[in-house]
């Protein structure tokens, strides 16, 4: 589920009107498991249509653009490609992980254990290929331009933001970190409300943002130092990371000996024999990406909106209409000033 | 390694401020011919595209092509405490993330500037012809530019009949500025045809920060295209903007 860098970061609190007019490179899958996670009734259940198909993604990546159009900024999704052979492993644990949340989620239904049906439905997330399509025309209708990956979107967002062609890279994960995006932003497409899990509380969940520099000025580290750090942790290509080394140990380790290269060397960290630590490093510091796409907002197509959400999925038309009126300003601004895109 | 030094700090300082106007953040070219950069503002709706020749240093070292990555708030900061009649060395080896700026007047101060690892990844130009091309005195171009504020967000350039208008309405009002060849402020205009568009305010007035290098401005453009602006440093180099256009209203 991504590399886990939370200990070691400290996160700085960014509100949506520092983001106007700025484009944010958005990990497109990411965000859509945190829809189908987080969009759901009291006991777990997700959104659904008459004919019984899940819509949360869709309410999600509708509602979710929609505040960010409205406060002027200018989303690209970005869309997971062909996976890299080594994250084979990490497939493998999230289907297990679903299989086993879907016998939990039907064991607390029966026992009328809410919380419990909850937390596990939320687990059990699918994405499938057909979801991702759906997402992707409310994309198109919204105006809002979405990019296809060779491979990990995250790679490709963070590429784009290395570039310049994006302010900042979002996603729930560090990964972006491990490729090199100078700025993530977190909790910008969940914002809002939300519930603690396995508590009846609320919280408000702010945008915030990590700053590459600041990370590694904090840590005294290098950026491939980080890389070594986020393989001591587990990443999605060695999701077990290495036995009994957590964060502390984990920078220990990389101030005491430099790399995870030479510590492994002095054998002061144990790897499994399997893993091809270089392998990894490369995927972080080599990955595959495009620079074949258009950054284009062309303005919203509020029928086509309406057709899809209305029309297909049984949305209310009254609360898409307020949605889509209330956007009607800023998108209709963003399609007067033009980009330079066009004239390159 | 890479090593120049410029007889006059400033000229440094207001090359930094003409780019940090635009963006946060962006990779120096340096190579035995000089330095560049181009680099897109976060929206993509403008771009700075900035040359300093090796014939603008009083010295220049540099035997390969080398990324120099740069938080420009950082690098504004650092100049800043820069004063007159102070020389500028730049310096930065091979192996170090680090850039060296070091003031040389009375005394000697030394910065050193942590370096962002952006890739190095260059952008290309826009590829645009231009109808008309007007050389004015960047001070009048300010001038009007601020006229426009008191009542828009966004303002109509128009060259025709060898003579520039800079135009805005509003909810606040209206305004005309007027600048013809007659009264000596147009410098030069040159135009196959006539040519009108909208571009906003507040990038033409963030672009104005490169004033400071030069006191001409050579503005290019055509009819709904963008504008290229131009500053051309008598010590030497260039700094280029161009701005995207906005759309007459449906």
């Amino acid at each position: 589920m991504g590399v886990n860098l939370r200990d070691l970061v400290t996160p700085v609190a960014v509100s949506l009107e520092e983001l106007k007019g700025k484009v944010v490179a958005i990990d497109g899958y990411n965000a859509l498991y945190q829809f189908l996670a987080i969009i759901r009734q009291p006991d777990g259940t997700p959104l659904k249509d008459s004919r019984g198909r899940i819509t949360s993604h869709l309410s999600g990546i509708f509602y979710r653009t929609a505040n960010l159009l409205e406060a002027g900024v200018k989303p690209v999704y970005v869309f997971d490609g062909k996976p890299p052979e080594l994250k084979t492993k990490e497939i493998e644990k999230r289907i297990e992980v679903k299989e086993r949340a879907a016998v939990e989620y039907k064991a607390a239904l029966e026992r009328g254990d809410m919380v419990a049906a909850r937390k596990a439905a939320q687990a059990t997330s699918k994405l499938t290929g057909e979801m991702v399509g759906q997402a992707k025309d409310v994309l198109v209708a919204l105006g809002v331009p979405w990019i296809q990956a060779p491979s990990e979107g995250e790679a490709q967002a963070t590429f784009m933001t290395k570039k310049g062609d994006a302010w900042a890279t979002v996603s729930q994960d560090y990964d972006s970190l491990l490729f090199g995006a100078p700025r993530l932003i977190r909790n910008l497409t969940i914002s809002g409300r939300r519930k603690l899990p396995n508590k009846p509380v609320y919280i408000d969940i702010e945008p915030e943002i990590v700053r590459l520099e600041d990370v590694l000025l904090e840590l005294k580290i290098t950026r491939d130092q980080l890389i070594d750090i986020g393989i001591l942790l587990g990443t999605d290509f060695n999701p077990d990371g290495f036995k009994g080394i957590g964060p502390k140990k984990a920078l220990k380790a990389i101030e005491e000996f430099g790399s995870l290269k030479a510590a492994l060397e002095q054998k002061k960290v144990e790897a499994d024999p399997t893993l091809d630590v270089e392998a990894i490093r490369d995927i972080f510091l080599n990955p595959k990406t495009t620079d074949d796409y258009r950054l284009e907002w062309g303005g919203i197509n509020g029928n086509a909106v309406k057709e899809i959400l209305c029309g297909s999925f049984d949305f209310s038309p009254e609360r898409i209409e307020a949605a889509l009126h209330r956007i009607e300003k800023e998108t209709k601004e963003l399609k007067k000033q033009s980009s330079l895109e066009k004239w390159f | 390694m890479f090593k120049a030094v410029l007889a006059d700090s400033r000229i440094w300082k207001n090359v930094i401020d003409s780019i940090s106007t635009l963006v946060e953040e962006g990779v120096f070219i340096a190579d035995p011919s000089g330095i560049r950069l181009r680099a897109m503002d976060p929206s993509r709706v403008a771009m700075v595209d900035m040359e300093l020749p090796k014939a603008a240093f009083e010295s220049y070292d540099c035997a390969q092509e080398m990324p120099i990555g740069v938080n420009f708030d950082d690098m504004k900061n650092i100049m800043k405490r820069t004063g007159s009649n102070e020389k500028l060395e730049l310096e930065k080896l091979d192996e170090e993330a680090r850039l060296k700026i070091r003031f040389k007047g009375k005394s000697s101060r030394t910065f050193s500037l942590p370096l962002l690892d952006l890739g190095k990844e260059e952008l290309s130009a826009p590829r645009i012809s231009f109808n008309a091309t007007l050389k004015i005195p960047a001070n009048t171009l300010m001038e009007a530019i601020k006229d426009a504020e008191v009542v828009s967000d966004f303002v109509k350039i128009t060259a025709e009949d060898n003579q520039m208008k800079i135009a805005a309405s509003g909810d606040r009002g209206e305004v005309d500025v007027v600048i013809t060849k007659e009264s000596g402020e147009l410098l030069s205009v040159e135009q196959k045809e006539g040519a009108h568009a909208l571009y906003s305010l507040t990038y033409l007035s963030k672009m104005m920060a490169a004033s400071s290098l030069s006191e001409i401005a050579v503005l290019m453009f055509s009819t709904d295209m963008p504008m290229r602006l131009d500053f051309n440093p008598s010590s030497g180099g260039k700094i280029v903007y161009y701005l995207a256009p906005r759309m007459e209203a449906e």
